[in-house]
């Protein structure tokens, strides 16, 4: 940004070339690169010792496929885009900067940098110059170009559930989240929130959901695990109905609080790991189709009762059980000495 | 993270973007608002569901052979004796010594097309981590920099970037100092250091504190850049986490008798459980290395020896992450710089040499639709036949699952642009 500021300041002084004028490649550019860059840039050639020198980095500028081609897999001129043009940027550096260009002489003048950007800006136009040519440039590389335009925008229930919301004031959310909260969007660009207690779980209890509950309707990710919330806390959380992920791992949470969340209209994902739940609590979630996903471990739920919510719930994926390997045993690989080689 | 950080955290283009945003009610808090702006606008835009917010990054350290874990080839002349078995995922095999493993392919994806340009251990592993090849002129930023600066940390007190057991190309390159890792060595120590010494009192250490303060205002008054306040800042969280209960996020001696035998006590298992604890108390990126996959002798010998302890390691990370509920927002990769020849060295001790043409490597959790092998190389493990999978590819794949915009651009200090991944794309079938 600051190069274009500065080139655009010195533009007016620039006589040689008005403003407006489109820059040919032969007549205004060509002249610096063989001035200032070929000497180095060029193609390979055998210097007065005989040792072969080839192009610095890898980058050629004597021909319109080299140039194209940039320097040891990295592209150097983007048609359009000084700023993101190395050719334009390394040129512009300060001087005394250690990625400056040209090593070994003077910097452009700014009318030639101007020059440069401009040539850049109108789209890398070569005119009829080929130079010494050099490859077609990479099939792979426009390929590639083209991957990123097709990739489709998956919108998915995240993205369908904040569908014709608008982004809420920052301040509205900064009074929510208040001292202990964190809220970000739910995923780039959603206008639906995600709300975690990190690092501050020992402070979060059921008087930190009412600061919550200006935001009720953008949760979407509810983290509370490790927090000292109880059943209460579940009554305001009944009321976020875009809720698709509850984490209430390790918490005081119990079966009566559950039914709460029975109103739910959208939750798929429920962690209830390291809580006190039994079947019956969880028999609750049997009216909930939306569920995908429950996590149960370490409660005091039993094999019958997750048997039982599996056929109400046949899709939904219910960890109840943590199956590890078995202690390591001496030979088993671990902290043995290496073997001896026959 | 309050706003006024989001706001210096912000490069001059986001910073301009941020004041006419919050004039114009655009943004929340964090510091992905400022880059939901972007995307938004982006027609490359992608957007899934639910996003991963955490990554356990396990890097075979010296480059895993791809033959002999998870592109097997049983009756190939390549294969050596290598034995491949079924797993719970359909049509997936991995080798006989990935036996626990093979019980949770369903959570996995296996990559089966990597491919790299470097051959060399250290252009290898800092393309890895990087995903771009080493310059003398620039010091690139590794995943996890990036993870933290564009996603922000989770966890307000803890490092948003750890890594256990090694990793000389681990460094926030041109970034701040505040995006470089946490490094810890031995996964049973700790963090070393993090305790005030006996021999000074409470009032004594915030009387340094202050001093120190003093000394530094008028040179921070004077030079108002990101990289002083960065060092200031470093101070600061480092006193911030001192004085904090987090700190029991980095004690593996916490944990059940059971469930440390269940991950190994070697220094994989060990790097693995205390990952899983640092992902528990909302660390964004924890990277493990576990060295000495460089097996140009005896690598059959070798791999009796190295898989074991990575099957116990991985598998009992994968069900535990699975029962606390975690494994949905975090993305286990498992990584190495490049495999190994498919031709056996005969006169090596039946050993494989560098590969960086193919390789494997294998995602988990995070979203990804387990259970599946993505990529394909020719019957012998020598060239990628489908779906290649070039190392920025990963490492943008990585940051898709993070929701992350890989088409994001930041400058460093002398002006050059850099994104996440290069110019990597995305494998978005996987999700």
């Amino acid at each position: 940004m600051r190069y274009s500021i500065i080139a655009s300041v010195l533009l007016a002084g620039a006589a040689a070339l008005p403003a407006q004028d489109a820059v040919d490649f032969e007549k205004h550019v060509w002249p610096i690169f063989e001035r200032s860059c070929i000497e180095c840039h060029r193609a390979p050639y055998k210097d007065p010792q005989g040792l072969t020198r080839n192009p610095k980095g890898g980058l050629r500028l004597d021909g319109k496929g080299w140039i194209m081609l940039g320097s040891n897999n990295e592209r150097v001129v983007k048609p359009g885009d000084p700023g993101d043009s190395l050719l334009y940027i390394l040129t512009t550096l300060d001087s005394d900067d250690r990625d400056f260009m040209p090593r070994k002489r003077k910097a452009l003048t700014l009318t030639e940098q101007s020059t440069l950007e401009r040539w850049i800006k109108q789209g890398a136009d070569f005119g009829a110059w080929v130079g010494t040519g050099g490859p077609q440039v990479g099939a792979e590389v426009a390929e590639r170009e083209i991957v990123e335009v097709a990739v489709p925008i998956i919108l998915k229930p995240v993205a369908r559930l904040g569908e014709g919301l608008k982004p809420l004031k920052s301040s509205v959310i900064a009074k929510a989240a208040g001292k202990v909260g964190q809220i970000t969007p739910a995923m780039n660009g959603s206008p639906l929130l995600r709300v975690a207690f990190h690092a501050n779980e020992d402070l979060v209890t059921d008087k930190s959901m009412a600061g919550l509950m200006a935001v009720q309707d953008r949760v979407t990710h509810l983290i509370l695990g490790r927090t000292k919330i109880t059943d209460r806390a579940l009554v305001s959380v009944a009321r976020m109905k875009r809720l698709t992920r509850l984490d209430l791992r390790q918490t005081a949470v119990t079966d009566s609080g559950l039914r709460a969340l029975t109103k739910l209209p959208e939750l798929r994902s429920l962690n209830l790991y390291g809580t006190a739940i039994t079947d019956r609590g969880l028999a609750h979630l049997a009216t909930m189709p939306t569920l995908e996903r429950i996590t149960v471990w370490e409660t005091k739920v039993t094999g019958e009762g997750v048997d039982k919510l599996r056929q109400a719930l046949p899709k939904a994926k219910i960890v109840r059980v943590l199956v590890l390997p078995p202690p390591a045993k001496e030979g088993d690989g671990n902290n043995r000495r290496r073997r001896k080689k026959d | 993270m309050t706003l006024r950080e989001i706001f210096h955290d912000a490069d001059d283009v986001s910073r301009r973007g941020f004041l006419s945003g919050a004039a114009s009610t655009m943004l929340g808090l964090g510091a992905m608002p400022l880059l939901s702006q972007a995307a938004v606008a982006s027609p490359a835009a992608l957007l899934r569901k639910s996003p991963a917010k955490n990554v356990i990054y396990l890097f075979m350290s010296g480059g895993m052979t791809h033959l002999d874990t998870f592109d097997v080839k049983p009756g190939a002349a390549t294969q050596g004796p290598t034995e491949a078995i079924q797993t719970s995922a359909d049509g997936v095999r991995i080798s006989s010594h990935l036996k626990y493993l093979s019980r949770h392919m369903d959570k996995c994806v296996v990559l089966n097309s990597m491919s790299s340009t470097q051959g060399a251990h250290a252009q290898g592993q800092y393309f890895m981590h990087t995903s771009y090849e080493p310059r003398g002129t620039i010091a690139h930023a590794s995943l996890g920099s990036w993870v933290n600066r564009l996603g922000g940390r989770l966890n307000q007190t803890l490092p948003g970037y750890v890594t256990v057991g090694g990793g000389r190309y681990v460094t926030a390159g041109w970034m701040e100092s505040a995006y470089a890792p946490l490094p810890i060595g031995d996964p049973e120590d700790g963090l070393a250091n993090s305790t005030r010494a006996d021999t000074i009192s409470d009032k004594d250490f915030h009387r340094r504190l202050d001093r120190v303060a003093k000394m530094n205002k008028a040179f921070s008054e004077r030079f108002k850049q990101k990289q002083v306040r960065s060092y200031t800042e470093m101070y600061d969280q480092a006193v911030k986490l001192m004085g904090s209960t987090d700190l029991r996020a980095f004690d593996i001696d916490k944990e059940p008798d059971a469930i440390k035998g269940a991950y190994g006590d070697g220094r994989l298992g060990r790097g693995c459980l205390l990952a899983r604890r640092l992902v528990e108390h909302g660390v964004r990126f924890v990277e493990v290395v576990s060295g000495g996959w460089d097996t140009h002798n005896d690598n059959f010998g070798e791999m009796e020896e190295k898989l074991p302890p990575l099957d116990r390691a991985l598998s009992a990370l994968l069900a535990d992450l699975d029962a606390r509920g975690l494994l949905e927002e975090t993305l286990v990769v498992v990584a190495t710089e490049f495999g190994r020849t498919p031709d056996i060295t005969a006169n090596r001790g039946n050993g494989r040499n560098h590969y960086p043409k193919a390789f494997s490597c294998l995602l988990a959790g995070g979203g990804v639709q387990g259970g599946q092998a993505y990529g394909k190389t020719d019957p012998e493990g020598r060239e990628v036949i489908e779906n290649k999978v070039l190392v920025p590819d990963l490492n943008a794949t990585i940051a898709y699952a993070l929701g992350l915009p890989t088409d994001k651009v930041l400058h460093s200090p002398s002006g050059r642009p850099f994104q996440i991944a290069h110019k990597g794309k995305p494998v978005t079938s996987i999700f």
